[in-house]
């Protein structure tokens, strides 16, 4: 579908006169380095108006309003992101003024991999998340089946209560919890943190896999039946190629998410053995001067395995998340 | 009746760990008990509610957390609903960008909360708009905005996904009867992602009600702005008064499922199962 | 060499009426039958059931003698093509043709593959093997589905809609080939479908379903000819047969159009009924003028006008309209609304030689054997015409 010559032209219009109020505005009162940002983007978007002009009566499917669209976005994304990174590389006793890195150092990173507190908390998260990963995905994937494959009466409500799960505020179970903790003397303890982890995985996994299931091709494995399939083949041709990918992906998400709660983590924490890193980069904010370079650092190596997941699975990850609210 | 026999354990785990600290916080909330001193409690009725229910405080902190919901949420479909237009046409960069539509969503909170204080106090926001010494409210802006940026991606890329469900044929045929791309959008494509904005809307609601970083990050002691899943856990886990949080936990939730009621009904939101 | 029966099967839903509704079938070995009925009418879920998919509340399946209620697919060795085609999404067209038959030990790989070829150059699929289902159009897909039970080495095959995506030249071909493969092999089989004419035209025998029930089983000639009840004269024919309410007057039966003449037989089995269903198909109706009307003897005549025409080429169709009582049409309606299908219409259908030119308005003399009238109950539709 080729826009309209009027609707370009009116796309021309805009991007022109918002790279002129970027490149006024950057010129005033921006001062260097990030005003050379301002100015490039100032200059994209002329570059885009003068497109828009050329191609405005021209067949090529090209939306000069996508355009600006994908731009802005790229800005709004990257720039804090790349703020993020400034931070976290700020040579020691300096505070980042600018988007753009004026002095990039490593010592940020270096201390995060080698802190002690930072490993420690790195352990309690993964073992944490994992164990309750574990124990919630055989459940989560029964569940699934049972919402997706069994209909039964009830299952509406049923599946309510899961999402209203999600969706609790956990925060507001923090203190019982705590208390429950306490009371049962565990306080302080790795595995303390695993049941409560659960009311994180649990009902995130079951979203998961419902969402899995729901496109796997069910009829097919009727026809594998039919084909005369042992259970045990059934499960190899028709199980691992159809849901096991699905699963898999939904483990990790799942693990992920286990791993970046902050507040159960951060109520039942009572030492440096048993603090996750969310809590324990909350709680670093308020001990260092140059905390925020050493959080940022940490947080950026954290997701550093994600964004390989990201690199790994793009595909799936955003058919996965896309597709969840149906 | 036989999925039950399914979904029988999970059921059973999932009412375990959250219908369990539920019963317990609604338990606690009757009592006077200090964290610290198990054996000190003593039970008060529903003098913690009467507490809770009467402070201006608390109501204040409420109204505040809501104000941040409705504008990161009605901010959060806008610029989602820009972006995924946008995406929508793209090809060439697509497997890039659809790594960086989720970066953001995959930063940990505490991290996106203390660049986005720095930015307000001494970074890049600071230094572009001129902004010296922003105060608690402003470093609360400033958090909250890292917010909004957070969740962004996630609401363009559902908002995509519903967006994508749109039948390119019906678009043909909405063409060839002669609507104009305002009815196209409003009669053809809005209808058909109702469901992806509705369930965008729930979600980055709920989410953005329950945040904690930002506002514990930047709270200060006897600031005038606070949200209330901060009140909360200060109650809690500062003065240390369990049983007046937990009474406020109660009220949280009620306001967490009165907003859910609002919001489900509201958007139509459906989920076939 | 594999006969398949059912006794008394009935699978209840969650309305009133059950699924499949007191099932008696018999199928001897090496026979093709056909179920048509419209849809919904349980066909697929009779087969599902016989496969051992779905279980039913009671009643008995048997393959080859032997009661294999509580038996899983894999013990039934029956091969079964889906409406959906259940096509793997990950394997190429030909693991998708090997797939069934690799499942079990004791194949032979050379064979097998010789097997896979053979049955792709018969369904046209021959250029298609390295491609994945999505690549296919829904036709292709189809046949690949049909291929993939043909390929395996099964007791019995059950095909749900195996033609209905093919385009009207291509269909007559696989039809063919499938069929005579099964001859060749002296396979049992049951085919569903919707399509009346291929249900005739390709099976040994033919049931009718509707609504969960079997109406009639038998062979094509026995079932068009001498149809049951008042559904199944409806259902099988095209044009369907002309159904028009009757009444029985001394010796004589009214219709709209025409009065005919009750011989002892019918006038016995009509007994005291006030109104009838008189049944007449369009083919028996001639022109009076014409050569087939001239040789009829023992004759039903009436003259009248002609509404429309459908000229078809090979013959043509004359519309006549005719009124009904309210009363009637009120008891019709009923009959409908009970059958869940459209039986009745306010005209008639004729179809004639198509070298007579026939415009509407015409006034037209018609002449129906009276041998072919067939005669109903309207609340059992039981066929009175039949001996009894």
């Amino acid at each position: 579908m080729t826009p309209s010559v009027r609707s370009r032209l009116w796309a021309s219009g805009f991007a022109f006169v918002l790279g002129f109020a970027v490149a006024n505005y950057g010129i005033i009162r921006v001062p260097r380095p990030d005003l050379w940002i301002w100015v490039g983007l100032a200059v994209v978007l002329m570059a885009t108006s003068a497109a828009g002009v050329l191609f405005a009566d021209t067949p090529r499917p090209l939306s000069i309003w996508s355009i600006i669209g994908i731009e802005l976005f790229a800005v709004f994304t990257l720039v804090p992101l790349l703020w993020t990174f400034t931070v976290a590389t700020a040579p020691d006793g300096t505070t980042p003024r600018s988007v753009w890195p004026q002095g990039v150092s490593w010592d940020a990173f270096d201390g995060a991999l080698h802190s002690q507190i930072l490993q420690d908390a790195a352990v309690t998260s993964i073992v944490v998340a994992g164990i309750a990963t574990a124990v919630a995905m055989p459940l989560a994937i029964a569940a699934a089946y049972a919402f997706v494959r069994r209909p039964m009466r009830g299952r509406r409500v049923a599946y309510g209560l899961v999402v209203a799960s999600l969706l609790l505020p956990v925060l507001a179970l923090a203190g019982p919890i705590t208390d429950q903790v306490i009371a049962a003397d565990r306080f302080g303890t790795r595995m303390s943190l695993v049941p409560p982890a659960l009311l994180i995985t649990l009902p995130l996994a079951i979203w998961l896999c419902v969402t899995v299931f729901r496109d796997v091709p069910w009829s097919l494995r009727d026809a594998v039946r039919a084909d005369g399939a042992t259970w045990l083949q059934a499960f190899i041709r028709f199980g691992l190629p159809n849901i096991a990918p699905g699963v898999a992906l939904a483990t990790v998400l799942v693990f992920v998410a286990g791993c970046n709660d902050f507040v159960l983590g951060a109520a039942l924490s009572a030492n440096d053995e048993s603090r996750p890193l969310p809590a324990t980069l909350m709680l670093a904010t308020g001990q260092l001067e140059t905390s925020s370079s050493a959080v940022a650092a940490a947080g950026l190596l954290w997701l550093a395995p994600v964004v390989l997941l990201l690199l790994v699975f793009p595909r799936r990850i955003t058919q996965l998340l896309g597709r969840s609210y149906r | 009746m036989k999925g039950w026999r399914w979904l029988a354990l999970p059921f059973a785990v999932l009412l375990a760990v959250t219908g369990w600290p539920i019963g317990r916080g609604i338990w606690l909330s009757l009592h006077s008990a200090p964290l610290t001193n198990p054996d000190g409690r003593t039970f008060v009725g529903a003098d913690n509610y009467t507490d809770v229910l009467t402070n201006r405080g608390w109501w204040l902190a409420v109204a505040t957390t809501l104000v941040i919901v409705l504008v990161v949420v009605v901010l959060q479909l806008l610029i989602g609903l820009v972006f995924a237009v946008a995406l929508r046409r793209l090809t060439l960069l697509w497997p890039l960008t659809r790594i960086i539509v989720l970066i953001p969503f995959a930063l940990l909170a505490v991290v996106s909360a203390v660049v986005w204080r720095d930015a307000v106090t001494t970074g890049f926001a600071a230094d572009w708009f001129r902004l010296d010494d922003v105060g608690p409210f402003g470093q609360l802006v400033g958090v909250t905005v890292g917010e909004l940026w957070r969740g962004t991606g996630i609401t363009a890329l559902v908002l995509l996904a519903g967006l994508l469900r749109v039948p390119s044929s019906l678009m043909a045929a909405a063409i060839a009867d002669g609507a104009t791309a305002w009815q196209r959008s409003r009669r053809v494509v809005l209808p058909a992602m109702g469901p992806a904005i509705a369930v965008a809307a729930t979600y980055r609601g709920l989410d953005t009600f329950r945040i904690l970083e930002g506002p514990l990050l930047v709270d200060q002691p006897g600031a005038a702005i606070r949200t209330a899943p901060l009140l909360v856990w200060d109650t809690t886990f500062s003065s240390l008064e369990l049983g007046l949080g937990a009474a406020m936990s109660m009220v949280l939730l009620v306001i967490a499922l009165l907003m859910a009621a609002i919001m489900v009904p509201l958007f139509r939101v459906r989920r076939v199962v | 060499m594999t006969s398949i029966e059912v006794r008394n099967l009935t699978t209840s839903g969650t309305g009133d009426r059950p699924l499949l509704d007191d099932i008696n079938l018999t199928v001897p070995s090496g026979e093709t039958l056909a179920l048509t009925g419209p849809s919904g009418a349980g066909k697929s879920l009779l087969l599902k059931t016989l496969i051992g998919l779905e279980e039913q509340t009671s009643g008995d399946i048997l393959i080859d003698d032997v009661v294999v209620n509580t038996a899983d697919p894999r013990r039934r060795d029956l091969a079964m093509v889906f409406q959906d085609y259940a096509l793997h999404p990950h394997l190429d067209v030909f693991d998708n043709l090997a797939f069934a038959a690799t499942l079990r030990r004791g194949y032979n790989r050379g064979e097998l593959s010789e097997r896979i070829h053979e049955v792709a150059e018969l369904l046209a699929l021959g250029e298609l093997l390295d491609l994945k289902p999505v690549e296919l159009d829904d036709a292709q897909r189809q046949r690949v589905a049909l291929g993939r039970s043909l390929v395996r080495d099964a007791r019995a095959y059950l095909l749900d809609a195996p033609f209905s995506q093919q385009s009207e030249r291509v269909r007559t071909q696989v039809r063919s080939v499938t069929s005579q493969w099964q001859q060749e092999n002296q396979r049992t089989s049951i085919f569903t479908t919707n399509d009346v004419a291929e249900a005739l035209s390709t099976a040994d025998r033919v049931a009718v379903m509707h609504q969960g029930f079997i109406h009639q089983v038998g062979t094509p000639r026995d079932l068009y000819e001498r149809p049951a009840d008042m559904f199944v004269a409806g259902y099988l024919g095209s044009p369907p047969m002309n159904l028009v309410p009757a009444f029985p007057m001394g010796r004589q039966l009214v219709m709209p159009l025409a009065t005919m003449l009750l011989d002892d037989h019918l006038l016995e089995r009509i007994g005291d009924r006030g109104v009838v269903v008189a049944g007449i198909r369009p083919e028996h109706c001639y022109d009076a003028t014409g050569q087939g009307g001239q040789a009829v003897t023992d004759r039903v005549e009436f003259t009248t006008r002609i509404d429309d025409v459908e000229w078809r080429g090979s013959s043509q169709f004359a519309y006549l309209g005719y009124d009904i009582a309210p009363e009637v049409e009120e008891l019709l309606n009923e009959v409908e609304d009970l059958l869940e299908f459209d039986l009745f219409q306010s005209f008639l259908v004729a179809e004639l030689a198509a070298e007579s030119s026939l415009r509407p308005g015409m006034s037209i003399r018609v002449v129906i054997p009276r041998q072919r009238v067939h005669v109903f109950d309207p609340e059992t539709g039981e066929n009175l015409t039949l001996a009894r």
